[in-house]
């Protein structure tokens, strides 16, 4: 009985409520394919889209779309979607998993269970996913391998899965036997069936919502579970066809079901409503709805099966005709204390009120008419609950809602021309606004009694808006007189300039709103706080009307869409209405108390205003970075000196309105002013080192004031050849570098000093010996000998003497000469003084001539061979022998030895002068070896190319 | 081999311990039949060679069909078409639909409308479907009967354009059984 009567209860209020319904336009993500279909489609945690297609994954990030081809898929649709955070998960309808890493290269991974259908997919905190798949249960991946480790008593091993999620440490499952209630530790918990209160076991989709399960199933009803009070469960008939998606709104639900429907319930289920698809061109209800979302943004994101995604911003419902009554053209709207929306229509004045009303929601009170005149632009609630409404050129009525009677007031009855575009009400009377001025209204009995406000002369006639504030001040909205205000019957004007004012409004501070013809808002609080023009695309915004929307916000309704203003900041909410958003009349908005109303042209809208604190923005999106062209992960923040090059890929996410964002970004560290762009790509080309903040902003018609900032702070390290300790280690190995070649200089110029000195001495030496007396008388004497006995002999003696004295002369100024040179020198030397001593001295030289181009400090063998002549006794019974060989690679300069009587005097020079030219000029010893009986020199051989 | 072995073992032992609680009912009798209801032309046919089981304790079942079995055409060529050119029975023999039935299964009632969830297979295309199905008891039989609609599209059953007006994109399916 109970049940009977929670089901009848429904089916009335089934029919109450307002047929509104979303608007849907469709969702560009800059991808074309013909013959693609959107299956499934997941939000991410940073609010990028991935789409699930018959041809792979699409990743669309607000700006970009990118296509990851996915392997074996073979035009197989996608089933399923979710993600974890460094991974997406897809399973097909072949059975694949897919998992396709996020960043940066999108590798896919494919893993199978089994060939049934991949149905739902949930990813748990501890890396875990669970995969419920068609007629075969629930199966874990645990990153590696797909298995089925559920127990295996449990019913859902051969079970169909159509809905997973997780909620406080329980998972929910929906199957086709009931709900399964699962612990992440894979223990049954408990099953919900029909003999618990499901209405139907064949449950489709799941949503919790604090302690209550919105369960949707096959069958087409939606039972709320209460978790707590089990006795509580709802029961509500949507429709005959299977509930596929449930989702939330802000207090109220959105229910589509098998045959395209879009239902909206209110959160309490008291009430539900069906779409209707009336000129939403976009949603084609004969497509398959196969996914549904509500995003970040609280839009509704629907993938139809027919190549096209579509988007409704929530905020906003719409109706164009209810109860076959046409929405289009509202003159006015007014939501009266008691909770009545007063509409004035092209059939009339009425009122929908959510009470149940039998047979019409819509109460007419007044009749159509067609005469402009007779239209109804202005409705206001007195204090006795009456209803007073102005036309356009017919005067006032007045509604008494407890009679259900209309009194009319006309020109007859003293209002001139019968035309009232505003009513104010003051203190319990009313004031009516006319192109005539300002009438107060009062009654006389039963009798209203219309007394003209007089005014000044040059005063405007034409009034088009009243407006009472909480400071009890009478504003007036006039034509080319700006705007004035009557507190205690004295009128002052406040804005002086010749500008008209078509609506007042007042925000929760106290400061009034004017909006003038030229669509200018002007803020005035003792005096102008603010005056401002709405930026759009193109120019600036063509404003209808303004009104405090009671949440802190004022709203202006523009033909470009709906701004929401706080004294410091605009913000954009996007309504793609039918043909924009259009409006001939000026009192087009209302409040109630969770919505805000428009009449727009074409439809009535209602609008869910946001609070101050909720107000959503666009979000900056630094997306993908290149460096020197190379995508790199987004977690490394420091790079080397050759990086230079960088590339920010950017978007900004707000699919409501993608097409009217504007970039600007800025690179701390290079330029703190902010550059403007539209384009994706943003490239800084040749950084030098040093720390840069990356700042991204995005924002709506260049709206800035709000908008959020992405950032990303990085480090190009200096180069190597800059850091400190380069910069030492070059400076020491520049100054040793320097010192070393100082050294080698200062030692060069030594040796080369030490040599000169060397080689002057030998010259002097030379010189002094050769003209030494003895030598030159024995050598005369010898001479005189042989021209005596052979006069060839002497003219050959005389020409080696020559030759002699000449080599030396020739010499004597080189470093080295030729062993060939020096043997010649010595060979002469020889020859003249083997003429002195005859057969007493021996001289042997056998000098292979391999040899004979080797070097030798010049007089070095002269001054051996002198020194052996010089310091021994050369006679018959000591004869000198004199061998200069070549031995083992060396020459040796050997002579007997036999002592001189009288020795003559040496200081050893020459031999040291040897050894020293040796040294100097190749780094080599020479060896002297002195015994009894010989004098041994061992010099070293030195080639001529090693000089 | 040995697979085979065992697949044959479990069958027999599957078949055997079914029969010795019989709890298997059985198609004694039934009838199958579609209709296209195009613009231009009505074409039915139907088939007597349904065959069924339907497991009470397990809620499974298994049906099939002959697609050569079908008669009733409204000519002999047309017949020819069906077989060879739209359902291609050469390759695609039988049609079938087996899964389980979904709602309890509640042996005294006399009459109930239970969904069976199962593959339907035409054309060699498998699609899972819900479909809907009364049981009535008489006389200890039960007399089953379905009516279901199949899309063309959804099996692969492409048709000329020339003949797109003489059959329906959507045809109805109406199946009538005794089991016992």
């Amino acid at each position: 009985m109970k049940s009977l009567y929670i089901l009848l209860f429904l089916v009335f209020v089934h029919v109450a409520g307002l047929t509104q319904q979303p608007y849907f336009s469709k969702l560009n993500i800059n991808y074309q394919s013909s013959g693609i279909r959107y299956q499934k489609i997941y939000e991410d945690a940073t609010g990028i889209l991935w789409i699930g297609t018959n041809e792979g994954i699409i990743r669309f990030n607000g700006k970009t779309s990118k296509l990851i081809r996915l392997p074996l898929q073979n035009n197989q649709p996608i089933t399923a979607m979710t993600g974890d955070g460094a991974f997406i998960y897809a399973g097909s309808e072949n059975g694949l998993l897919y998992r396709i890493k996020t960043q940066p290269n999108y590798t896919v991974e494919h893993f199978t269970y089994n060939e049934n259908a991949i149905t739902a997919l949930l990813a748990l905190e501890n890396q875990t996913l669970w995969v419920g798949t068609a007629s075969s249960g629930i199966a874990i991946f645990n990153g590696l391998n797909l298995l089925s480790t559920l127990d295996q008593n449990n019913l859902l091993q051969d079970n169909s899965i159509h809905f997973l999620i997780h909620s406080e440490k329980k998972i929910y499952v929906g199957t086709d036997a009931g709900l399964h209630v699962l612990s992440p530790d894979k223990k049954l918990i408990a099953i919900t069936t029909n003999k618990d209160g499901l209405s139907d076991n064949l449950v489709h989709c799941i949503f919790k919502d604090e302690d209550k399960l919105l369960i949707g199933t096959y069958g087409g009803t939606l039972t709320q579970l209460n978790i707590a009070k089990p006795q509580e469960t709802i029961v509500l008939p949507v429709a005959s066809e299977p509930i596929r998606f449930v989702l939330k709104k802000n207090d109220e639900w959105i229910l589509i079901t098998g045959d395209n429907q879009i239902h909206i319930a209110t959160r309490d289920l008291k009430s539900i409503y069906e779409s209707n698809y009336k000129d939403n061109e976009a949603l084609d209800q004969n497509q398959m709805i196969t996914d549904a979302i509500i995003d970040r943004e609280g839009n509704l994101i629907l993938c139809q099966n027919n190549e096209s995604i579509l988007i409704s911003n929530l905020q906003f419902l719409y109706t164009q005709e209810h109860e076959s009554i046409s929405f289009e053209n509202i003159t006015s709207i007014y939501h009266d204390r008691s909770g009545k929306l007063w509409l004035a229509t092209s059939q009339g004045l009425c009122y929908h009120s959510d009470e149940f009303i039998p047979g019409n929601q819509l109460k007419f009170i007044t009749a159509q008419t067609s005469d402009p005149k007779d239209q109804i632009i202005c409705i206001r609630e007195d204090n006795q609950g009456r209803i007073w409404f102005g036309k356009y050129g017919a005067g006032l009525g007045v509604y008494y809602p407890n009679s259900n009677r209309i009194d009319y007031v006309n020109n007859s009855e003293g209002l001139e021309d019968g035309n009232v575009f505003s009513i104010a009400e003051v203190d319990g009377k009313m004031w009516l606004a006319t192109l005539n001025g300002i009438y107060k209204a009062a009654y006389e009995g039963n009798k209203i009694k219309l007394e003209p406000l007089p005014l000044a002369n040059d005063y405007s006639r034409f009034i088009y808006q009243l407006f009472y504030d909480s400071k009890g001040r009478l504003w007036l909205g006039t034509d080319g007189k700006g705007a004035a205000f009557i507190q205690n019957n004295k009128l002052d004007a406040v804005l002086n300039e010749s500008m008209s004012i078509i609506d007042i409004t007042e925000d929760d501070d106290g400061n009034i709103w004017f909006l003038t013809s030229e669509n200018e808002i002007i803020i005035w609080n003792e005096t102008i706080v603010k005056r401002e023009k709405l930026k759009v695309q193109r120019g600036f915004a063509h404003i209808l009307s303004i009104e405090a929307d009671r949440s802190g916000n004022v709203t202006a309704l523009a033909t470009e869409g709906i701004f929401s203003l706080t004294l410091h900041q605009n913000q954009i909410t996007f309504f793609p209405a039918i043909n924009g958003i259009n409006s001939n009349y000026l009192d087009i908005i209302t409040n109630d108390e969770n919505y805000q109303w428009f009449a727009l042209e074409n439809a009535l809208v209602r609008y869910e205003r946001m609070s101050l604190a909720k107000r959503l923005k666009p979000l900056p999106i630094i997306d993908h970075i290149l460096v020197s062209l190379q995508s790199i992960d987004t977690s490394l923040h420091v790079f080397n000196s050759a990086d230079r090059h960088f590339t920010f890929n950017v978007s900004g996410l707000w699919f409501k309105q993608q097409d009217d964002l504007v970039f600007r970004y800025r690179l701390l560290g290079l330029d703190s002013t902010w550059v403007q762009t539209r384009d994706a790509d943003i490239i800084f080309p040749r950084l030098n080192y040093g720390e840069y903040t990356f700042q991204l902003q995005v924002a709506v018609h260049e709206n800035w004031s709000e908008a959020t900032t992405a950032s990303y702070s990085f480090t190009i390290k200096k180069p190597y050849w800059q850091q400190w300790w380069f910069i030492l280690i070059v400076i020491i190995s520049l100054l040793g570098a320097i010192i070393y070649i100082f050294n080698y200089r200062i030692k060069a110029r030594e040796t080369r000093m030490r040599l000169r000195q060397e080689q002057t001495q030998v010259q002097l030496d030379t010189l002094r010996n050769q003209i030494n007396p003895h030598f030159l008388f024995n050598s005369f004497n010898a001479l005189i000998n042989a021209i005596h006995q052979d006069k060839e002999l002497a003219i050959d003696y005389v020409e080696k003497l020559s030759d002699y004295y000449r080599q030396i002369l020739e010499n004597q100024n080189k470093q080295v000469i030729t062993l060939k040179e020096e043997l010649m020198l010595v060979e002469n030397y020889l020859y003249l003084q083997k003429q002195r001593f005859g057969n007493n001295m021996i001289c042997e030289i056998a000098i292979p001539l391999v040899y004979r181009e080797s070097i030798i400090p010049p007089m070095t063998l002269q001054l051996l061979a002198e020194n052996a002549v010089k310091h021994n006794s050369i006679s018959k019974s000591t004869p000198l022998k004199i061998e200069i060989v070549v031995s083992a690679d060396r020459l040796i300069v050997k002579n007997t030895k036999s002592a001189k009587i009288n020795p003559e005097k040496s200081a050893g020079v020459g031999l040291n002068n040897i050894k020293s030219r040796y040294l100097l000029l190749f780094e080599k010893n020479i060896e002297i070896e002195d015994t009894a009986h010989s004098f041994i020199v061992t010099l070293p051989l030195i080639s001529n190319d090693k000089q | 081999m040995h697979i085979k072995f065992t697949i044959i073992a479990s069958i027999l032992f599957f078949v055997l311990s079914q029969k010795a609680v019989s709890q298997n009912l059985q198609v004694k009798q039934g009838n199958i039949g579609f209709e296209s209801n195009a613009e231009l032309e009505v074409i039915k046919a139907s088939s007597n060679r349904l065959k069924g089981l339907f497991n009470t304790s397990s809620n499974s079942f298994a049906f099939t069909v002959d697609i050569n079995s079908f008669e009733g055409f409204n000519s002999a060529l047309q017949k020819e078409h069906f077989n060879e050119n739209y359902l291609e029975s050469q390759s695609f023999p039988k049609a079938s639909f087996s899964g389980k039935i979904l709602d309890n299964f509640d042996p005294t009632k006399d009459k109930q409308t239970l969904r069976a969830k199962g593959k339907l297979e035409i054309h060699g295309v498998v699609k899972e479907r819900i479909l809907e199905v009364t049981f009535t008891k008489k006389n200890g039989e039960y007399h089953i009967s379905s009516s279901f609609n199949v899309l063309l599209e959804d099996h692969g059953i492409t048709i000329p354009r020339i003949v797109v007006q003489k059959i329906s994109p959507t045809i109805v399916v109406v199946v009538n059984a005794v089991l016992k």
